[in-house]
């Protein structure tokens, strides 16, 4: 029986499709005991290596923008991985349980760390395929006993599955015989999954890319002249209370100009004397 | 340029309602306006609106001074001089 999880991964050259392929290695469980008892710090499912172990498959099941056509396969490889694809890894892997925000830990990935290997953290992603072999899958159920005394604790090796950090909130969704616990997302990455699963966004982005790789750009400076001929609305005008009359002064001002009109003044002198300042 | 202050009877009429102190301080705030060319005055500014085209404000406090300048006679006329209300900041 072959299981099948879709993952979204960035728009990335071909060469690290292949290389994805080779470390989605999927380890056997007798074998990922043997790993954990020596307490390595990394999961022995992201270790490099054991290529004839391999029952991970990735398929390309929507065209990215690489070229890459839908439907196919991409083979296999044996090419040494270099400690870069291990962060990739580990995003994928805990994308298994936590899909929803794989994308946006991907894009967040390109931003920070492969600004220049020419990786587009932007595009829109290849929706990518993975078949894997239950038995062999290295997911591995843990069974925890609810005592009266303590509070419900998922163990440590789940957590760090599942990709949770320090701090990170969660959501924690209850009902009969089934407790979730989801990474909640930020703001960024529920606009990425507004755009993984609306379509119209999708589909927009994608002609925006087209666009964009077609050359049709223009400067930010053409756009924004653009957009201030009478498309643009400016905010209302605040005026300075200081700088007005209400009624009631107005009223007063509208007198001593008439007066003023009229040559009824008195200098300043003759004020200050009468007033004796 | 300096201007020389004149004021209008409704204007003098409200000085002469304040209190001596308010009186003494506007004194020496259209003192400073006389002595001072117009480009050193601080806190004068005109008032918004196209009624009150011409018209500017002295802030002293919480009262203002309005007047409007002559430039061609030398000579600046006070309007009014008003307190701060609570409809003024409505």
């Amino acid at each position: 029986m072959v299981h099948s999880i879709l993952f979204g991964i960035s728009a990335a050259k071909d060469f690290q499709f292949e290389r994805v392929a080779h470390w989605f290695r999927v380890y056997p469980r007798s074998d990922l005991r043997e790993r954990r008892s020596n307490s390595n710090a990394v999961p022995p499912k992201f270790r490099r290596g054991r290529a004839n172990q391999s029952k991970a498959r990735l398929k390309i099941l929507s065209q990215s923008f690489n070229g890459a056509e839908s439907g196919d396969v991409i083979p296999e490889s044996n090419q040494n991985i270099g400690t870069e694809y291990f962060q990739l890894l580990k995003i994928m892997c805990s994308g298994i349980s936590l899909f929803r925000s794989t994308i946006s830990r991907w894009r967040r990935y390109c931003r920070k760390r492969r600004p220049a290997q020419g990786v587009d953290a932007f595009a829109t992603p290849a929706i990518v395929e993975l078949k894997v072999d239950p038995v062999f899958f290295c997911i591995t159920t843990m069974t925890v006993v609810v005592k009266n005394k303590e509070p419900f604790v998922i163990p440590p090796a789940a957590r760090r599955m599942a990709g949770f950090k320090r701090g990170q909130e969660l959501e924690v969704k209850a009902s009969a015989g089934v407790i979730t616990i989801v990474a909640k997302l930020s703001l960024d990455e529920q606009q990425d999954e507004r755009e993984i699963r609306d379509p119209k966004i999708r589909a927009v982005i994608r002609k925006g890319h087209e666009e964009f790789l077609a050359g049709k750009t223009r400067p930010a400076e053409r756009l924004l002249a653009e957009r201030n001929n009478g498309v643009l609305m400016r905010p209302k005008r605040v005026l300075d209370p200081d700088d007005t009359l209400t009624p009631a002064e107005a009223k007063i001002v509208r007198r001593g100009l008439a007066q003023l009109k009229r040559g009824e003044s008195k200098p300043w002198r003759d004020v200050k004397h009468a007033l004796s300042l | 340029m300096r201007y020389r202050f004149e004021f209008s009877a409704e204007s003098q009429k409200q000085l002469s309602r304040f209190p001596r102190d308010v009186q003494e301080r506007l004194a020496r705030a259209i003192d400073d306006l006389e002595s001072k060319d117009d480009s050193q005055w601080s806190n004068v500014k005109a008032l918004q609106g196209t009624a009150w085209k011409g018209l500017l404000r002295k802030k002293v406090g919480a009262y203002r001074i309005i007047f409007k300048e002559f430039a061609s006679r030398g000579v600046a006329e006070i309007a009014a001089i008003l307190l701060k209300s609570k409809d003024t900041y409505k």
